[in-house]
């Protein structure tokens, strides 16, 4: 009971430090969330599954540097060739269409870099390539919304393209849609003296 | 026929005053100008960052084996008129899902707007814009063993196109350049029985690509305080 009240205690010294919410002025905001995802693979018809996290830095009202991370997750032994890891991380700038309020819808144009390894057949062998860099194109749709200084509900929806070739004797396609939704947080950071950005 | 040598030396002393009414005029409506624009914040010393995705729809004279990129870029602004740009990208060809070809650039271009950027304060800003760019090209033939065959080159390429001004600071931007690769040429051929090869050539000549580039970019800060 003591460790809560500690806890509630700590939460609400955040909220106090921190007076000036994300819904009067994005920026010099932080926004952030970590979370389990899914995503979809056209070519492969088939689903995928994530560990996921991302950041974005509120530079201006309306714009934010982000940058996402997925790790992903084998989903079982069904599928043995094909992708057999796909982590990708992605960097860019988001949008936001609204510079105050608690919904904030966004859009993005986010390029990335997977790491990428596939299962192929020769013959009756089934071979697996080493994890390799792949560039990637994307782009991402998403809404937050804010519900305090602290915590926000958010929506999320990231679109990749992009293509493995390491040995495989077929290209392999990563066009795929990634989806996330969940509990986000974010806090006013603290301004730097003389800072011109924030 | 003395008379003759005196002719040259009138008609420039006729001209003369014609030349400096010419120049004063040109001088008011540039003044006239300056005034018009004088309530916007002068863009030079603007360093824009952003990231950048591309679509390679043309290839080596054929519409074939559309390409898809990704990248980042740098503009700095020296005048209102004018600014560079400064990127680096990747595009990948699927060549028949028999190969795969990757072309790295790494270059510049001078951008000059057509309509006074006004601040960028207008949703509008198009622009024309040449520049130059080294690129390595690297082909490779699906499949176990296969070694890629590359080359390096240089590049020019010319286009135009238009910033989204969403917001002063930030903008997107499309837009459609060709490029033209000189030097020398790796490409792929296949065979009656669907096989495929790699060929290069030593200077074949010229190659190409038409792309089509979608980019976001913010203008982070001012290298320089441009003058009033």
């Amino acid at each position: 009971m003591k460790k809560i009240i500690v806890i509630l205690c700590c939460v609400l010294c955040v909220e106090n430090t921190f007076s000036q919410p994300i819904v009067k002025e994005r920026k010099g905001n932080f926004r952030s969330h970590g979370n389990i995802a899914g995503g979809y693979l056209f070519q492969q018809k088939r689903a995928a599954a994530y560990i996921t996290g991302d950041g974005d830095i509120f530079i201006d009202n309306h714009v934010a540097l982000t940058g996402n991370l997925w790790f992903s997750v084998p989903l079982g032994k069904k599928y043995e060739t094909g992708i057999k890891a796909n982590h990708q991380f992605f960097g860019g700038v988001n949008y936001h269409i609204l510079k105050q309020g608690r919904w904030d819808p966004y859009f993005g144009l986010t390029p990335g870099i997977g790491l990428v390894s596939a299962g192929y057949k020769i013959g009756e062998e089934i071979r697996r390539t080493k994890i390799s860099p792949v560039p990637l194109a994307s782009a991402t749709i998403g809404c937050n919304y804010y519900i305090g200084s602290i915590f926000n509900f958010y929506m999320k929806l990231q679109g990749v393209t992009g293509q493995l070739l390491k040995d495989v004797p077929q290209a392999v396609p990563l066009h795929e849609l990634k989806m996330t939704a969940g509990l986000g947080w974010n806090f006013k950071i603290p301004k730097m003296p003389n800072s011109k950005w924030m | 026929m003395k008379h003759l040598i005196w002719l040259p030396v009138l008609l420039c002393m006729a001209a003369t005053p014609a030349q400096l009414s010419a120049q004063q005029k040109f001088k008011e409506r540039q003044k006239a100008r300056e005034a018009k624009f004088a309530q916007y914040e002068k863009q030079g010393g603007n360093f824009s960052l952003g990231v950048r995705s591309t679509l390679s729809t043309f290839d080596h004279g054929q519409w074939r084996n559309p390409g898809i990129g990704m990248g980042g870029q740098f503009r700095i602004q020296p005048v209102d008129r004018i600014n560079t740009e400064w990127y680096a990208d990747v595009i990948w060809h699927n060549i028949n899902n028999k190969a795969l070809r990757y072309d790295y650039h790494i270059g510049w271009s001078v951008m000059y707007y057509l309509l006074h950027p006004k601040g960028f304060t207008r949703l509008f800003t198009p622009y024309i814009e040449a520049g130059h760019c080294f690129d390595l090209t690297r082909v490779k033939i699906n499949g176990e063993g296969n070694k890629p065959i590359q080359r390096w080159s240089s590049a020019v390429q010319m286009g135009g196109g238009t910033h989204i001004n969403l917001t002063p600071k930030f903008d997107l931007t499309l837009k459609c350049q060709y490029m033209l690769h000189l030097g020398n040429e790796v490409h792929t051929h296949e065979n009656e029985d669907g096989s495929i090869y790699i060929e290069t050539h030593k200077n074949a000549g010229w190659e190409g690509h038409l792309l089509f580039t979608l980019s976001a970019s913010y203008k982070l800060f001012k290298l320089w305080k441009p003058k009033k």
